[in-house]
C-alpha cells in the first residue's frame, strides 16, 4: 500500500482527534448547560464551555499531532459541539448519550473540514506576499 | 533580565518537548529547513529553546544561539554537541542583547516572538545588532486576519500566554514597526503559521 503523504496523514489525525473531542464535548455540554434558559444565552455559553473543554483534548493530541494545527481544529470542533448541544436538547426531549456523541462527532468532522477547506482556500486566494 | 519570562520558560522546560513534539517538527521541518538553508556569515539564532531546531541547520555554519531560560539551554547544550553546525549558546534576553551594534549578518527566529513580552523592543534590538542590509528570517505563528480563526486565537491567548506563548501576535506588523523592510511572507497554515523574511535597510 502506498504511504500517505505527511500532510494528509496529519490532516486525518487532526480530523480524528476533532471528531473524538466533539463526541465527548457535546454530551458534556448538554448535561452541563441549564435547562429552560433561552437559546440566545445557552448557545454562547455552550460555545465557551466547548472551547474550555477542548484544551485537554488538544494537550493529549499535541505529542502525536503537533501544536498549532490540531489546536485550531480541536478548539473549533469543541466550540461547534458546545454550540450544538442546546440546539439538540431543544429539538429532542431526551436524546440518549449515543445520539449526542454521534452528533458531536459530526460537529467535529464539520469543523475539521471547515479548517482544512479554509486553509486550502486562503492559500489559493493569497499567494505569498 | 526580566524574571517573569525567564521563570515561565524555566518552568515550561521539562514539559516543552511534549508539546513542541516530534510531530510538530515533522510537520514544520521542511519549512524550517528551507528557511535555515540561507544561513551565511555571522548568524544569530534567537530563542533556541531546547535546541529542537538545530537539526535543521545546514552543516558547518557558525551560529550564536540565545535563550532567556537556563533550563532550556541546558537541554539545548546536549543537542548543540550532536549538531552538524557549530553552535555557541548564551543565556540572554532578546530585549537586552549584549552584542555590539552591527555585529551579525543574519538573525533567525523560530516561534520566538509569540513569547517575548515586548516584541517590538526585541525586534529593535535585533535591528541594532544586524549590519545594514542584514536579514531577519522568522518562522512564527501569528494572529490570523480571518474570522473565525482570529477570534479563536484571541480567545485562547489569556490561558495560553500564562503557561507558554501568546497566540495573537501581529508579528508581520511588529517587524515593520521595528524598522525592517518585509521581503517575503510565506503562509503555511491559515495565515497563522508563516515564514517571514525581512531586511534591515542599508542606510
Amino acid at each position: 500500500m502506498r504511504r500517505l503523504p505527511l500532510r494528509t496523514k496529519y490532516l486525518l489525525g487532526d480530523w480524528a482527534a476533532t471528531a473524538l473531542a466533539g463526541a465527548c464535548i457535546l454530551p458534556l455540554a448538554a448535561a452541563a448547560l441549564p435547562c429552560g434558559w433561552p437559546m440566545a444565552a445557552t448557545m454562547p455559553l455552550g460555545m465557551a464551555l466547548g472551547m474550555a473543554a477542548s484544551f485537554p483534548f488538544w494537550a493529549a493530541a499535541a505529542p502525536a499531532l503537533g501544536a498549532i494545527e490540531p489546536m485550531i481544529h480541536i478548539m473549533l470542533g469543541g466550540m461547534t459541539a458546545g454550540m450544538a448541544a442546546p440546539m439538540l436538547s431543544a429539538a429532542c426531549a431526551d436524546p440518549g448519550p449515543a445520539p449526542l456523541a454521534a452528533t458531536g462527532a459530526i460537529c467535529g468532522t464539520a469543523a475539521s473540514a471547515f479548517v482544512a477547506a479554509s486553509d486550502w482556500a486562503l492559500r489559493r486566494k493569497e499567494p505569498d506576499a | 533580565m526580566p524574571d517573569h519570562d525567564r521563570r515561565k520558560w524555566d518552568r515550561a522546560a521539562p514539559h516543552y518537548e511534549g508539546l513542541a513534539s516530534k510531530a510538530a517538527e515533522q510537520r514544520w521541518g521542511a519549512f524550517k529547513r528551507e528557511l535555515f538553508s540561507g544561513m551565511s556569515g555571522r548568524v544569530l539564532f534567537l530563542a533556541a529553546g531546547t535546541g529542537l531546531d538545530f537539526q535543521f541547520f545546514p552543516p558547518a555554519k557558525q551560529v550564536v544561539a540565545i535563550d532567556v531560560s537556563g533550563r532550556m539551554l541546558r537541554r539545548a547544550a546536549v543537542r548543540a554537541k550532536q549538531c552538524r553546525a557549530k553552535i555557541e549558546l548564551q543565556q540572554m534576553d532578546v530585549r537586552r542583547l549584549a552584542f555590539a551594534d552591527q555585529s551579525f549578518d543574519q538573525a533567525y527566529t523560530s516561534c520566538t516572538f509569540c513569547s517575548v513580552s515586548d516584541p517590538v523592543s526585541g525586534l529593535r534590538q535585533i535591528r541594532r545588532v544586524l549590519r545594514p542590509g542584514g536579514t531577519l528570517s522568522m518562522f512564527e505563528h501569528t494572529v490570523s486576519r480571518w474570522f473565525p480563526f482570529n477570534a479563536l486565537l484571541h480567545a485562547c491567548t489569556p490561558l495560553a500566554s500564562r503557561y507558554g506563548p501568546a497566540m495573537n501576535r501581529p508579528t508581520v506588523r511588529n517587524v515593520m514597526r521595528a524598522g525592517f523592510d518585509i521581503r517575503q511572507v510565506r503562509r503555511h497554515f491559515l495565515d497563522v503559521l508563516k515564514s517571514i523574511e525581512a531586511r534591515k535597510p542599508a542606510s
